[in-house]
């Protein structure tokens, strides 16, 4: 079975684009796809009513495409009392099965707790966007050092840090002693040896395949896995092993 | 057939690459790829190419199925001559120039349009990889800007009778340059870089498969994945075939 960790409704929110998506993820043999949706333009620090409807977009591909879609809550954690009150409609009420962090602060910052803590008492991954640029972050992305971070403070809780961390050999060695992390291998860094070097530090079973599509096409996401000289039980484990089991937490 | 546009061997100075050759024949035979057009990775470092070109004379010599590229920074002192060696006598097909890297910019001055004055006249294909890793992933001493899509396309207008492969291009800057061709015949595209969801398919569609070709970027990048998004993607075996071969072929006289 074949999931794709880190995948995002269509930027446009095109209904014709997500049939596409999910065209593609089938002819793959993709059996599953979280999709978190960062709305309608993007923001970085997305308000109330931008994080509500990108909710609402992946709650109709959740309808649109039962039991292929998996959603993931995506919220503003600087709105403290809104984000909250999004979660618990999007696990409640939407059954999503995860909660996306992107760009707008930082996951050192205590406001941001509350939602871990919720993560933790659904039994929720957290997928939390990661980078340490050398062209420079953005004011509210994390670091891996800062997913580690969060880690060791929330030890039960679920932590996907996206991308390997971008640079992924920071990346991984940020992480490789707080074993709560897994990394997601998505996104458009293809580096020889980044797959294998995941798997060397952090063990096959720390590490879940991720394509970050609209952005990227499953073919070099997958082939990304499948081409690395690991086993193929290490294989079977990152491209959908790991991600069912962490899914089964809630169940 | 497959053809590989742009792959280097060497080393890398920020982390070690099995960039030697018996790594590429090895992933060529795996993935059914009959050639690659192969340039120095250490010439990107070097302040004179020259060591390096022949340095990789003398390497590819063990396989017919490894041709070179000669790397020139135009702004060497010497650099139209050593560019004629690497092609009339060292029997390389092109040029690979590395602007962002070497210190200069395509629209610079006289010097560059001499160089490529010289490439024209003599029909030598020039390559453009836009990057060579991603600049977020940049060693800290060496942070490199890409080479901007609009570079490219002035050079590309200002110079008509000279063909310009772009490699390493992310999906906006492959937009950029496909919106700009249909306004000159010279300029050329090798997916060589993660592109988004159906993208091939969208720029054949676009601007048809004549001036598209395909480049591993190995060893810096895995080769399979790079090759699946052309192989996989589903566009008419003849335009899979323009893209994987026959427009190297023709470009590079092969």
């Amino acid at each position: 079975m074949i999931i794709d960790a880190h995948v995002h409704f269509p930027p446009g929110g095109k209904c014709e684009d997500l049939d596409e998506l999910v065209e593609a993820a089938k002819r793959y043999n993709i059996s599953k796809l979280c999709m978190s949706s960062l709305g309608p333009s993007w923001d970085y620090n997305p308000s109330v009513s931008a994080f509500t409807a990108a909710n609402r977009q992946v709650k109709f591909a959740m309808d649109r495409h039962p039991d292929y879609i998996i959603g993931f809550a995506y919220v503003n954690p600087l709105f403290a009392q809104e984000a909250m009150k999004e979660f618990k409609i999007c696990i409640e009420d939407f059954h999503m099965c995860g909660l996306k962090l992107w760009v707008s602060c930082r996951c050192t910052e205590p406001i941001i707790y509350p939602l871990i803590e919720m993560a933790i008492e659904y039994k929720v991954p957290c997928l939390i966007h990661s980078w340490i640029k050398a062209t420079g972050n953005l004011p509210g992305e994390s670091t891996p050092q800062d997913v580690a971070e969060l880690a060791r403070k929330f030890p039960e809780a679920k932590i996907i840090m996206a991308h390997m961390g971008g640079d992924w050999e920071i990346g991984v060695k940020a992480v490789k002693d707080v074993k709560n992390v897994l990394v997601d291998t998505s996104g458009t860094i293809c580096e020889a040896g980044m797959i294998e070097y995941a798997v060397k530090v952090l063990g096959a079973n720390r590490v879940v395949y991720g394509s970050d599509a609209p952005g990227t096409d499953f073919s070099s996401q997958i082939w990304k896995i499948r081409a690395s000289e690991i086993s193929e039980e290490e294989k079977t484990l990152i491209l959908g092993g790991n991600m069912e089991r962490i899914l089964r937490m809630r169940t | 057939m497959i053809i590989d546009v742009n792959a280097f061997l060497g080393e890398w100075p920020f982390r070690k690459l099995s960039g030697d050759v018996n790594t590429l024949l090895r992933i060529m035979a795996k993935c059914k790829i009959d050639m690659a057009l192969v340039s120095s990775l250490n010439a990107i470092f070097y302040k004179d190419c020259e060591e390096a070109n022949v340095w990789l004379k003398r390497i590819l010599q063990t396989s017919k199925s490894l041709i070179g590229i000669c790397t020139i920074n135009p702004y060497f002192p010497n650099s139209i001559e050593n560019l004629h060696e690497c092609i009339n006598e060292m029997g390389m097909v092109g040029v690979k120039i590395h602007p962002n890297y070497h210190g200069y910019n395509l629209e610079d001055n006289s010097i560059i349009d001499q160089f490529f004055k010289e490439c024209s006249k003599a029909k030598i294909p020039i390559i453009i990889p836009l990057r060579i890793q991603d600049e977020r992933s940049h060693h800290p001493s060496s942070k490199i800007p890409p080479i901007s899509a609009s570079q490219i396309i002035s050079a590309a207008r200002k110079n008509s009778s000279l063909k310009i492969i772009v490699c390493n291009a992310k999906s906006n800057e492959v937009s950029q340059i496909c919106m700009k061709m249909h306004e000159f015949n010279n300029l050329y595209i090798a997916f060589s870089w993660v592109q988004s969801l159906n993208f091939i398919e969208k720029m054949v569609k676009n601007v048809g498969s004549n001036k598209l070709l395909w480049g591993s970027n190995f060893p810096i990048n895995y080769v399979e994945p790079m090759l699946r998004q052309v192989t996989e993607s589903r566009i008419d075996e003849e335009d899979k075939e323009k893209i994987l071969a026959e427009n190297a072929k023709k470009i590079f006289s092969i």
